[in-house]
């Protein structure tokens, strides 16, 4: 049986560490490689690394990040941010990626997941959404919808109809992160979470929110998800990742705790 | 005992579509062991010469970096190369692979390197299959309907739909994250490695070689055949390149019997 993953996420700037809250008054809090590498010794599952800067020349550095990661870890990792077109994402699994993940691009363009499919199969595809809560409407039936550009906005598309959509297109995987929920520590909106993995068969990471080891117990088990997305929990040194799977695995969750 | 050589691919299975790469179920086709003509012509006089170098082989498979990273990372001296001379002085030769299976089959062909793989196993030259490798080292694969190399008696088979994992919940295809595996036969691939150790999978198809070489089984929906092999050829359905500590010890052992295999056959003179 799988085990359910907990992936750390690396938001990189100008080829260093940031973490912000509701994405905006990044910190640099360190280096990327070094982080990863912490982070791949605790038992991380996956790692993503999202690249917040997508000026030309920081992409340069953002590379070399991926290809020191790639010479350091030995688990998957995937890459976000700035990933618009199929030679994006050949450029960051040349790196040595396993996966890339498309938000904004996929949304103002569709086809790219499809595109990116056929060139490197469903597995190496993600789709990120970023989701905001909204008054349910008949535009917006679930009250859940798609924002982009960090939540700034807002797209008039139901993330569930488009959690859909990116499974029919070809995509393997979806992260949905809760715009909302995200940098408060508060707990995952499980909500949200679950309706995305009931409306598909992809496995759903769960993102945004994570504050304790007990909200990610909940979104692999009421959530419905397959992996949990954390931040602010492992950088700071609150949490290390072994105690945050140790309590999954005492609470009934499968977990990888041999590495 | 059985021998592996190569031979006529047997039958090659039902045709089924494809959507994520890597790939490969089998079914038992008990196949009286592939005997070819030349079949067990394992002649070690390969070892007396060459280096104990690991070649990876190249023909663009989207994990061979990883692979040759993750060698490098353990120090294991290594190449990725499509030459046939290298191939041939390697003390051993890792097979990656990730796509599907009919591109994969076109792409060795085009470059000559199914029948380098013919003759590395023919030679009786450590080989070790990854993922997609794994899977067409066998005679057939239900993805895009591929007759396969037939190196190892077996067929590559398709999850089917619907399946449910052990607690009840669904199993999508492809079988993709960290699970375990029960060894059923010993390996010394998997020396001074935890039991309890998982490995990286990302697959649609699965392997049913000969049964008489499964060496591992993995549960996703079904009970599958995660390691084969014997003698000096193997083949891993997961990653150990992205398996962490026990996937780089696997290949770090890989490395050893390929080093010991020299070393003996050089004593040997």
């Amino acid at each position: 049986m799988l085990s359910k993953r907990v992936i750390p996420c690396l938001d990189v700037r100008n080829g260093r560490l940031t973490k912000g809250v509701k994405f905006v008054g990044n910190e640099d809090i360190g280096d990327p490689v070094e982080s990863a590498r912490r982070y791949y010794e605790e038992g991380a599952d996956e790692i993503v690394f999202y690249d917040i800067t997508a000026s030309a020349e920081a992409r340069g550095i953002f590379l070399d990040v991926v290809e020191r990661v790639a010479e350091q870890i030995f688990i998957p990792f995937s890459v976000g941010g700035g990933i618009s077109s199929v030679a994006d994402m050949r450029a960051v699994l040349l790196a040595g990626a396993e996966k890339v993940s498309i938000n904004s691009a996929a949304v103002k363009n569709p086809r790219l997941i499809g595109d990116g499919a056929d060139a490197f199969g469903s597995q190496a595809v993600v789709v990120g959404m970023d989701v905001l809560a909204v008054p349910e409407s008949p535009e917006i039936p679930s009250g859940y919808e798609i924002v982009i550009h960090g939540g700034r906005k807002r797209m008039g598309l139901d993330a569930i109809a488009w959690a859909r959509r990116c499974q029919e297109l070809g995509a393997g995987e979806l992260c949905v992160n809760s715009i909302d929920a995200d940098g408060t520590k508060d707990g995952y909106e499980l909500k949200l979470t679950r309706a995305i993995a009931d409306a598909v068969s992809l496995p759903v990471i769960a993102s945004g929110g994570a504050g304790e080891p007990r909200h990610m117990l909940e979104a692999v088990t009421g959530g419905g998800a397959s992996a949990a997305l954390i931040a602010s929990i492992v950088h700071y040194g609150q949490y290390s990742i072994r105690q945050c799977k140790e309590y999954m695995a005492a609470h009934g969750a499968r977990m990888r705790l041999t590495w | 005992m059985f021998r592996f050589s190569p031979g006529t691919p047997g039958a090659s299975g039902p045709v089924v579509s494809v959507m994520a790469r890597c790939l490969l179920p089998c079914k038992n086709v008990c196949l009286p062991l592939l005997s070819a003509p030349d079949g067990g012509l394992r002649d070690p006089s390969h070892n007396n010469e060459g280096s104990t170098m690991l070649a990876i082989l190249d023909y663009k498979a989207g994990n061979q970096t990883s692979v040759r990273r993750a060698l490098e990372h353990l120090g294991v001296p290594c190449a990725i190369t499509a030459d046939p001379a290298m191939l041939e002085s390697a003390a051993g030769v890792i097979f990656p692979g990730v796509g599907a299976a009919g591109q994969a089959m076109s792409a060795l062909a085009e470059a000559g390197l199914d029948k380098a793989l013919h003759h590395v196993a023919r030679r009786g030259q450590p080989l070790l299959g990854i993922c997609l490798g794994c899977q067409i080292l066998l005679e057939s694969s239900e993805e895009n309907a591929a007759k396969t190399l037939g190196i190892v008696p077996g067929v590559c088979r398709r999850f089917e739909d619907h399946m449910r994992q052990e607690d009840g919940s669904a199993a999508p295809v492809p079988h993709m994250g960290w699970n375990s595996i029960e060894a059923v036969a010993p390996c010394v691939l998997l020396d001074g490695i935890d039991p309890a150790s998982e490995y990286y999978f990302v697959h649609s198809y699965y392997v049913e070689p000969d049964p008489s070489l499964v060496l591992a089984t993995t549960t996703y929906g079904r009970t599958f055949c995660s390691l084969y092999g014997r003698d000096g050829l193997w083949a891993a359905q997961f990653h150990p390149e992205k398996s962490g500590r026990p996937g780089l010890r696997l290949l770090g052992n890989f490395y050893e019997y390929c080093r010991q295999s020299r070393q003996e056959a050089r004593h040997a003179q």
